[in-house]
């Protein structure tokens, strides 16, 4: 027995010569965690990445489709030579298999889940000034909240579509986390998106030396101001947008050619810069509207061009070319992107804040005259004369419908008017302003949620080509 | 090399002629049992004379011709062998005593055999004859319908193609589902996606084809928890132990075998000619409401089209040649025995240019210097060349769709002679012989398998046992795209991609047997295993003078295990068996790196209790049940970390630097743990003349590891999760009958499996989050893994052709929507399983051979396009004769249109998947007909040899099925996960292969 228990043992204490070591194997080549961030550099490179996301791959966020989708919605675009995708949308009916939304909807994600990251360890980095930790986690709050915005606008009812606004919003990322999230109310969406855009304006209010092409108070402010504006909160809207064009800043600029141009534009108050075509921030622009050296895939509606055409001497049908012309093969292209290899693509620029402030003033009933500049300002450059300014003493329903007029032309291609129809319907309790026969409050008027998106619980649209 | 072979065998023969001079005599007389009854079919047999010997008649009688210095062996079923010298005895009456310890065969378990008899667990066991009764591609394939509860897909008919395995059904759904392979102790390595995913030419790799069949001398399945146990966290998809030939004591004796024969295909596609295309395509033109001729595809015109005619299958298949020579040795002395096998086997296709090459060769040695310690050494080392076609743009698949038979296959340019190559398809679908003639592509494996073991007794009834195994593999996959293909490129274009894993093995273990007394036994086993594999892959393409090259490791792992079993048996009627493992993976972090895997068994032989009633019809019953976990950890090695990335090129931002996370971290991952529960019966009746083994599992899987398409609002796209859980149920019936025994035998074995399978949880994701890759299975809570998620098909609208759909309530529609995909079927079968009939009479025998699947569907992801509603410049299908002519036809399939079939949605062709083209995959098929006839032994032995046979073998010759094309469908795979939801899912998926050879073995 003795001897048995001695080779017993004697192969115990060999069997248990391995170790863990043995097991502790790591994958070579690659970026651990925690060797990617460390310094506040690595943060800050982190950051980057994320303002990145910003254009999407081939411009398949905000660098062009997310403004088509509006107008695909909206019918601001024609439906001709439109297929598959883009056809599915236009009519008002695209389904969870959607493969464009589908490549959208992720990249407002991917920036939210960095600027995520960034909010949740960037206390704990040795050798960041509280300065540098409120800039940086200000540039991450902007970011969020300008994601969640962009899929909110796209993928929910607007706000006072229900009167305690309780109805769906979108998913909230608040978290860097991989766990399943059902879709917050329409209300906690909203405040989310405020409180980020208030904490940006706050954490950013010393300025961001980083300069052209990242966030600052005044583009957060100018986001507050759209946001309040779309949910018709004017007096706030009227605020911050004259907050933001007061601190002067920004320029109007003198040429209609300037806002989508490389480094020509004053305008722009939060812009994605382009370096060179590989950086090409507005591909989707390009590859949807260029139209001087082929038929562009996207064309525009006529109604849009005739809104343009009817009053003569309007510089702005120069961003219009007319194919075919008085043929039944009769198109109209955008020339907006024409000639640019690359150009930087500005998100939120001053003509749509005047415009911002001019309706709100006349809304509110405060400082008409200044809305009278803001309308005048925008008609002076596009007539190149005064002969359409408004009058000193227009009253407040005529600054609106200039303002409402200018806004759907002078923001063409960049998917404004599906959300202008949605408040005013709201405003209005009217369901007179239609989008090409359908009503702001029609769920054909969202999109539909990639089919990963809808876990269990998870309630989607259903858009019913209305 | 056919030459080499036959002139080794010609020095070895010549070697052998010796010619003994004996002296023989006639002997005969009566068998009985103990009761005196005579005892039909007991095998009388001369001691080392192989293959000289009879068997008992009805009565019990024999006769035989002998020596008198010779030595008669009495052997039966359920008795013990007796043994008697003739001398001068010419007649030899036998009484034959039933004999408790020779009822059952040695079966190999995990580190160790033990008596069949006294197996607690669930073990089917697969000789080696028959694993190499008809030739397959790879020898697991030859496993299919010969164990109960292991479902065996083939691959396909493409040389050297691998077939699924699944025991008991599927129990994981992202992790890998295929057994463990183990070859003499040693785990090798059976990654099937080495060489990427399954897009490489409709075929992925198989890891076994460079095994040769012929040196397997059994092949166990270990299939629930007590006996797959000892393998802990490898062994919850079960286990397939194969062993190698020994050495046996004796003279040395050859064996030659060589098998030259054909292949072609089981089933033969009925594509349309060039004249009944245009005729449909101008018919869809018509329904369109056009008049006029229909422009036809690139630009050819009617009297072109009609004059090239070509039959793209015909251009493409052919006629494959397969030849196969195996020759072993056997030597044997007290200390030293060894195997020797060489083999060289070359299996053309039916596939134009694809064509697997296999030399092999084996030394098994065993050599004990002392009576208590023993060492053996196997080492294999084989090469497999396969010549690969592209069987999608170079091959059959082409000439199933894309390939229209209006093209031809050369045009004249200008007086020279080419390729055709029609613009309108740039992918170069539309002459596959132009790629397959411009594609110049080989896989090789080198392959070496190598063990040493050494076994010492150090005290009676301690054995201790070391084996050390290295599985070396370099895969070599050689792609060059010739000068010329590309019009502009004067130079050949060569894609490398070379992976070297190397697989190191060793395990201890210690085993002793305590004998309290002549009714009490206990073996304890305690053992120790560390098992690592590394694979590097390299990469070099050349393009002109330019060259890049890439070198990386793309696997690393290892895994370190403690275990232990313990088995009881008393009074030779009650056996306990009890196993734990302890594991530990480097795939999981720290807190969940170890698992522990036990597992509980008992069996009882009721039949050797004094209160059953042996008359002589119930010999033999035992009943078995056992408990115990097993686990998975197959997934990819380093998904516990998170990654990030430099932004390299265009991922900066204003010119400044990004950096980002690439993979979320996950170290909480921890096994997938599946618990099993098995009862089964094993009975005998008529002196064990009928054998029948019943048995019922339950086995649940949880912690199942999914690779999860995540919510997109998480910013990523899918992340390695425990969740969900699995349960498979079955019913497994094996069962042999000797019909008849005398002169003429008749053995009909037959096995069943009846599995069910069903999804209980996924953690709430959508049930596109888990989809089978291309193949539009999915899995659903409620349903199979591996559920057909398709939109219902209603009927063919009578008046205007339109196919109806049925929404998600079962109302009818025009409109074809995605989002009215239900489950509709599962690619799991009901039942599967496999009828042999041999039979023998004198020298004459014949096998038959069938296999069978109840149940299942298939999906065929092509008919879409070769069924048309849109007519495209694919070609159709024989059966589109079933469509919708004219208003008030009752048709199978919509009309034909030209126009793009989207509907409200705008989807593509490419979605419009839906059962419009969901068969029944129940088949019956004509796996294998073999027919046999050894040559008369004084015929034989005039020329020294031992034995010769020459037999011929056809196999998959006759094939039963509803499905209009070949049922066995495994087409290439993405992934793992992928492999097991999409098993039975088509895609232009080539047929198996239907062969006839002539065969010779002669043994000297």
């Amino acid at each position: 027995m003795k001897k048995i228990i001695f080779y017993t043992l004697f192969i115990a204490s060999f069997t248990f010569t391995a170790c863990n070591d043995w097991l502790e194997i790591e994958e070579e080549d690659v970026l651990l965690p925690e060797e990617a961030l460390n310094t506040a550099e690595d943060y800050e490179r982190l950051i980057n990445s994320a303002y990145d996301v910003l254009r999407g791959s081939n411009g398949r966020f905000l660098g062009g489709r997310s403004q088509l989708f509006s107008d695909l919605l909206a019918h601001e675009v024609s439906n001709k030579g439109l297929a598959g995708n883009k056809l599915e949308i236009y009519r008002r009916n695209p389904g969870f298999f959607n493969g464009e939304i589908s490549e959208y909807y992720q990249e407002p994600y991917i920036a939210i889940f960095r600027a995520n990251v960034l909010l949740e360890e960037i206390e704990t980095v040795d050798g960041l000034s509280p300065d540098a930790t409120d800039r940086l986690k200000g540039e991450a709050y902007f970011l969020r909240a300008l994601c969640h915005f962009d899929v909110l606008k796209l993928f929910a009812q607007p706000y006072g579509y229900t009167d305690d606004n309780l109805h769906p919003g979108i998913s909230l990322r608040t978290e860097a986390s991989q766990d399943s999230e059902l879709r917050a109310t329409f209300l906690e969406s909203f405040n989310q998106i405020e409180s980020d855009f208030l904490e940006a304006v706050t954490l950013l209010a010393d300025g961001n030396d980083r300069g052209f092409g990242f966030a600052t108070a005044n583009a957060a402010k100018a986001y507050l101001a759209q946001l309040y504006f779309q949910s018709n909160q004017y007096d706030k809207a009227f605020t911050l947008s004259n907050e933001v064009i007061s601190s002067g800043d920004y320029g109007l600029d003198a040429e209609l050619t300037s806002r989508f141009s490389q480094g020509l534009s004053n305008e722009g108050i939060f812009v994605m810069p382009s370096l060179n075509a590989a950086d090409h921030r507005g591909a989707a622009f390009t590859n949807n509207y260029r139209s001087d050296a082929v038929e562009p895939t996207i064309k525009i509606a006529p109604e849009i061009y005739e809104l343009v055409a009817e009053r003569e001497d309007d510089l702005r049908l120069n961003w219009f070319t007319v194919a075919n012309e008085d043929t039944s093969d009769e198109e109209i292209y955008i020339t907006k992107y024409n000639e640019l290899v690359y150009f930087d693509v500005p998100l939120i620029h001053l003509t749509e804040l005047k415009l911002i402030r001019a309706e709100s003033a006349a809304l509110t009933d405060q400082s008409l005259g200044t809305a009278i500049d803001d309308i005048n300002d925008i008609r002076e450059r596009a007539f190149g004369s005064t002969d359409r300014n408004l009058s000193e003493n227009a009253n407040a329903t005529a600054i609106i419908n200039a303002a409402r007029l200018e806004r759907r032309i002078e923001l063409v291609t960049e998917g404004n008017y599906l959300h202008d129809v949605k408040r005013i319907g709201i405003l209005e309790n009217s369901s007179n302003l239609r989008l090409d026969g359908a009503i702001w409050s029609c769920p054909g008027l969202l999109l539909e949620f990639p089919t990963l998106e809808t876990v269990e619980g998870f309630v989607g649209n259903n858009p019913n080509g209305c | 090399m056919k030459n080499k072979f036959l002139l080794i065998f010609l020095i070895l023969y010549a070697s052998l002629a010796s010619n003994a001079f004996s002296q023989e005599v006639q002997i005969s007389g009566k068998v009985v049992d103990d009761t005196g009854e005579g005892l039909p079919g007991v095998n009388v047999i001369v001691k080392n004379k192989q293959g000289q010997g009879t068997v008992t008649d009805l009565d019990g009688n024999y006769s035989l011709s002998v020596e008198k210095a010779d030595v008669i062996v009495f052997s039966f079923v359920g008795f013990s062998n007796t043994e008697i010298i003739v001398a001068n005895q010419s007649t030899i009456d036998v009484e034959m005593k039933m004999d408790i310890e020779s009822l059952s065969e040695v079966v190999v378990v995990g580190y160790g055999t033990q008596v069949k008899r006294e197996i607690t667990g669930s073990i089917s066991k697969v000789d080696g004859k028959e694993i190499n009764e008809f030739p397959v591609p790879s020898f697991e394939a030859a496993l299919q319908g010969r164990a109960a509860g292991v479902q065996v897909v083939q691959g396909s008919g493409m040389a050297g193609s691998g077939s699924i395995l699944r025991v008991r059904g599927i129990s994981s759904i992202s992790a890998g589902g295929d057994p463990l392979y183990v070859i003499d102790g040693v785990p090798v390595t059976q990654d099937q996606f080495l060489l990427g995913n399954g897009g490489a030419g409709a075929m992925n790799y198989n890891p076994l084809s460079t095994l040769n069949p012929n040196d397997i001398e059994s092949v166990e399945i270990l299939k629930d928890a007590s006996a797959a146990g000892i393998y802990g966290s490898r062994g919850a998809n079960g286990v397939v132990l194969v062993t190698t030939k020994k050495g046996k004591t004796g003279k040395p004796t050859f064996n030659f075998s060589s098998n030259v024969g054909i292949a072609e295909m089981a089933f033969k596609p009925d594509m349309l000619s060039a004249s009944e295309y245009v005729t449909l395509r101008q018919e869809a033109w018509e329904n369109d409401g056009n008049t006029g001729r229909v422009e036809l595809p690139d630009g050819i015109s009617w009297e072109e089209a009609l004059e090239n005619n070509t039959d793209w299958v015909d251009a493409t298949t052919q006629t494959g040649i397969n030849q196969e020579y195996n020759l072993s040795g056997n030597y044997g002395t007290k200390k030293f025995k060894t195997y020797v096998g060489l083999s060289y086997t070359n299996n053309e296709s039916f596939l134009v240019g694809n064509a697997f090459e296999r030399m092999s060769g084996r030394v098994n040695l065993e050599y004990k210097p002392l009576d208590n310690l023993s060492l053996s050494l196997n080492q294999s080392v084989a090469q497999g060349v396969n010549d690969r076609v592209n069987l999608f743009e170079g091959s059959l698949g082409a000439a199933l769709s894309e390939a229209n038979p209006i093209y031809p296959i050369f045009t004249t340019e200008n007086g020279v002679r080419e390729y055709y190559n029609p613009i309108d398809d740039a992918n170069g679908w539309g002459n596959p012989v132009r790629l397959q003639n411009f594609l110049d592509w080989t896989t090789t494996e080198k392959r070496s398998l190598s063990n040493l073991t050494v076994s010492y007794e150090p005290i009676d009834k301690l054995k201790l046992n070391f084996t050390g195994g290295f599985d070396y593999l370099d895969l070599d996959d050689r792609r060059i795209i010739l000068e010329g293909f590309n019009p502009n490129d004067t130079f050949d274009i060569s894609n490398s991609n070379i992976n070297y894993v190397r697989n190191f093995t060793y395990n201890v273990t210690a085993g002793y047997d305590f004998i309290f007394d002549t009714d009490n036994k206990l073996n304890v086993l305690i053992g120790n295993e560390f098992q690592k594999s590394i694979t590097d892959n390299r990469t070099r393409n050349v393009t002109g003078a330019t060259v890049q090259t890439t070198a990386q490791n793309t696997s690393d792992w290892a895994f370190l295990s403690y275990f232990s079993r313990a088995s009881y048996s008393l009074a030779g009627k009650y056996f306990f068996q009890g196993t734990a493992r302890l594991d530990a993976s480097s795939r999981f972090g720290e807190n969940n790196r170890y698992g522990f895997f036990p597992s509980l068994s008992g069996a009882w032989i009721l039949s050797e209790e004094d209160f059953m009633n042996n008359d002589g019809f119930l010999s033999f019953l035992k009943l078995k049940a056992s408990w115990g976990l097993t686990g998975n950890s197959k997934f990819p090695d380093f998904e516990r970390f998170g990654t990030f990335q430099i932004g390299q090129g265009g991922q900066v931002y204003n010119g400044e630097p990004t950096v980002f996370p690439t993979r979320l971290a996950n170290p909480d991952l921890r096994w997938e743990k599946t618990r099993t529960i098995d009862f089964a019966v094993e009975t005998g009746f008529i002196n064990d003349r009928v054998t029948a083994e019943v048995a019922y599992y339950n086995k649940v899987t949880t912690d199942v590891l999914i690779n999860i398409g995540t919510q997109p609002g998480t910013g990523f796209s899918s992340f390695w999760d425990n969740i969900g859980r699995i349960d498979n149920s079955g019913v497994e019936l094996s069962l042999t009958s000797r019909n008849f025994v005398g002169d003429f035998t008749w053995t009909t074995t037959i096995n069943a499996a009846r599995n069910e399978n069903e999804v209980k949880d996924i953690g709430g994701y959508s049930p596109d989050a888990v989809g089978g890759g291309f193949n539009d299975t999915r899995v659903v809570p409620g349903e199979p893994v591996g559920a057909n998620y398709l939109v219902r098909f209603s009927r063919v609208d009578s008046e205007t052709g339109q196919p109806i759909w049925l929404d998600k309530d079962g109302n009818e529609t025009f409109n074809f929507d995605l989002e009215n995909r239900v489950v509709v079927g599962s690619v799991i079968p009901d039942l599967v399983g496999g009828i042999a009939n041999n039979f023998t009479y004198k020298n004459f025998s014949l096998n038959i051979f069938f296999t069978y699947t109840v149940g299942g569907n298939i999906y065929d992801g092509s008919a879409k396009r070769q069924l048309p509603s849109e007519v495209t410049s694919w070609n159709f299908r024989g059966d589109v004769v079933n469509r919708w002519q004219q208003p008030g036809d009752n048709a199978d399939l919509p009309k034909l249109t030209l126009d793009p079939i989207q509907g409200a949605d705008g989807g593509d062709v490419w979605q419009y998947n839906s059962t419009l083209f969901l068969y029944d995959a129940s088949y019956l098929r004509l796996r294998s007909l073999s027919l046999g006839y050894n040559l008369p032994l004084d015929l034989v032995q005039r020329y020294n040899m031992n034995s010769v046979r020459v037999s011929f073998t056809g196999s998959n010759l006759l094939t039963f099925t509803k499905y209009p094309g070949d049922p066995e469908i495994a087409r290439d795979f993405q992934n793992a996960q992928d492999r097991n939801l999409s098993p039975n899912v088509s895609f232009l998926t080539p047929p198996q292969q239907r062969t006839f050879m002539l065969g010779l073995n002669i043994g000297f």
